[in-house]
């Protein structure tokens, strides 16, 4: 009853609010150039895949997120281990991490564009480095949560510091890591469509940018709500993971989920 | 079994140096119980880590079987005042631990950890993970983790001192009832005077800081030990008297 519950309140909402918009839209006769009715845009979102128009550039968008992402979370994850164990580099690096983690990475983007070309790669590697810090950080954080009197009794059975590393301390921070990830997915998506904004023949965002030329204000809503999709998807496969591997801990703190 | 001699350990912080153990000697004979009773922060803790070999001491030495400490020990069991179970492995894999990180013989060892969990009580729930456990049965499981490796000398950091009183009688009853067949050395460090008295051979009284033994008690009460012998005048007479000591040890003059 919970799950159905789960899925029937908020689709209740936005029914209404979709009502609310038609009914707006007709009485208020705003030209479809600056508003579409819900309509409209629902039949722009099935003419758009019936067309094929937006499989290819589904297909893009959805590579560069997941090559990216998968690719800067394990990035992530090594050094992020690395700057928890070892004090040296930690020193060195890890400030200047927490640094960069300060700047808005799409600034970069430009940047990305002259150095990588206007190919899938420069928005792969914008990718990258958004969904790059948060999840370094927290492995970090997470990491050193582990309980100092638990590696000591691991310490006294004379575990080596590889064993304790994986059995002990990357358990401890899995919560953290997850967590890290979450967060990576709808930046991961911010990366990819930035990306396609500033140069790109391609994908979801170039679809968005490009509408704007032809005025079709429907497909930009097709597009964004198409993004918003693929987020929502990701976010609930991180979250169905989470569960399922972090299976010791409440999921407290994880956000609210549906489902 | 397990001899100190003129174990100092002194350690930096920002306010200046600390000084934890003082000269502290002592010795547990081979199947021996030996309890340490102190006041908190006199640095019981640091010393059992000194003997387990996880800090080294800055003076004199601690040795097992005659030979010195340098390291972690494989003839070595600890337990703790928490009990520091893996909360992503089940009862079982968690008393496998020391099996684990030891590589012994896993088959001997499992069969070994599912006798040692139904000696404590905990045949049941070796499928179970900690978090579906009470504090009482996280530390029963400590315990037999504790043992799974067959140690000789056994170090026991307050390992009830987590618990309700009444759990805490109960497992100093277990804990007997453990070792009784055995022929193991035990280190115990408690801050409760009737529990030292009742599991112990022989209590050691430590100082304030910096630590060291201040007085050594013989209980000459048979074993096995009942709930009874905590109502026993000879039981009541031997903490009475390590109060009084304590007291002692505890007034400002003792102190520095």
């Amino acid at each position: 009853m919970r799950n159905v519950s789960a899925f029937v309140y908020p689709l209740i909402s936005l029914t209404i609010i979709a009502v609310v918009w038609h009914v707006s839209v007709v009485a208020l006769e705003v030209p479809s150039y600056v508003l579409p009715a819900p309509l409209d845009v629902a039949g722009a979102f099935v003419n758009g895949f019936t067309s094929g128009l937006f499989w290819g550039h589904l297909w893009y968008t959805t590579v560069e997120v997941v090559v990216g992402y998968v690719l800067g979370s394990l990035l992530a994850l090594v050094l992020g281990a690395a700057l928890a164990e070892s004090r040296t580099f930690e020193r060195f690096v890890y400030p200047i991490i927490l640094g960069l983690q300060a700047m808005p990475k799409v600034a970069l983007a430009p940047l990305l564009l002259v150095w990588f070309g206007f190919g899938i790669e420069s928005k792969i590697i914008l990718v990258v480095l958004i969904c790059f810090f948060p999840l370094c950080v927290n492995t970090v954080v997470g990491i050193r949560q582990t309980d100092p009197e638990l590696i000591d009794l691991c310490r006294a059975f004379s575990t080596s510091r590889l064993y304790i590393f994986f059995n002990v301390k990357l358990p401890t921070a899995a919560g953290a890591i997850f967590a890290g990830l979450q967060v990576g997915v709808s930046l991961a998506l911010i990366g990819a469509v930035v990306g396609e904004f500033i140069a790109s023949q391609r994908g979801i965002g170039y679809t968005i940018n490009a509408s704007t030329v032809s005025m079709n204000v429907s497909n930009m809503f097709a597009g964004v709500f198409l993004l918003a999709f693929m987020g929502i998807a990701g976010a609930q496969l991180v979250r169905y993971l989470h569960r399922k591997v972090v299976f010791w801990e409440d999921e407290a703190g994880t956000g609210t989920g549906a489902a | 079994m397990l001899s100190a001699r003129d174990v100092g350990l002194t350690y930096r912080t920002r306010k200046g140096t600390i000084e934890a153990l003082g000269n502290l000697s002592l010795d547990v004979q081979q199947g021996e119980f030996v309890s340490i009773v102190g006041p908190s922060g006199c640095g019981k803790s640091t010393f059992l880590k000194i003997a387990a070999g996880l800090i080294a001491p800055s003076t004199g030495e601690v040795r097992l079987k005659g030979e010195t400490i340098t390291g972690p020990r494989r003839d070595v069991g600890i337990v703790f005042q928490k009990p520091t179970l893996l909360p992503w492995k089940t009862v079982l894999e968690n008393v496998l631990l020391p099996a684990r990180a030891l590589k012994l013989d896993m088959q001997n060892s499992r069969e070994r950890a599912l006798e040692l969990l139904d000696r404590v009580g905990l045949g049941g729930f070796a499928g179970n993970y900690p978090r579906e456990l009470s504090g009482g049965m996280q530390q029963r499981v400590g315990l037999a983790r504790m043992l799974v490796h067959d140690p000789s000398m056994l170090l026991m950091d307050e390992p009830f001192a987590a618990l309700d009183a009444m759990t805490r009688e109960v497992l100093a009853l277990e804990l007997q009832r453990l070792l009784l067949a055995g022929d193991r050395s035990v280190l115990f460090i408690t801050h409760s005077i009737p529990e030292a008295v009742f599991t112990a051979d022989r209590v050691l009284v430590m100082s304030n800081r910096p630590g060291c033994i201040v007085e050594e008690l013989h209980v000459p009460i048979a074993r096995p030990r009942e709930v009874s012998t905590m109502s026993d005048p000879d039981f009541i007479g031997l903490c009475d008297h390590l109060r009084h000591r304590f007291n002692l040890t505890m007034t400002p003059e003792g102190t520095d």
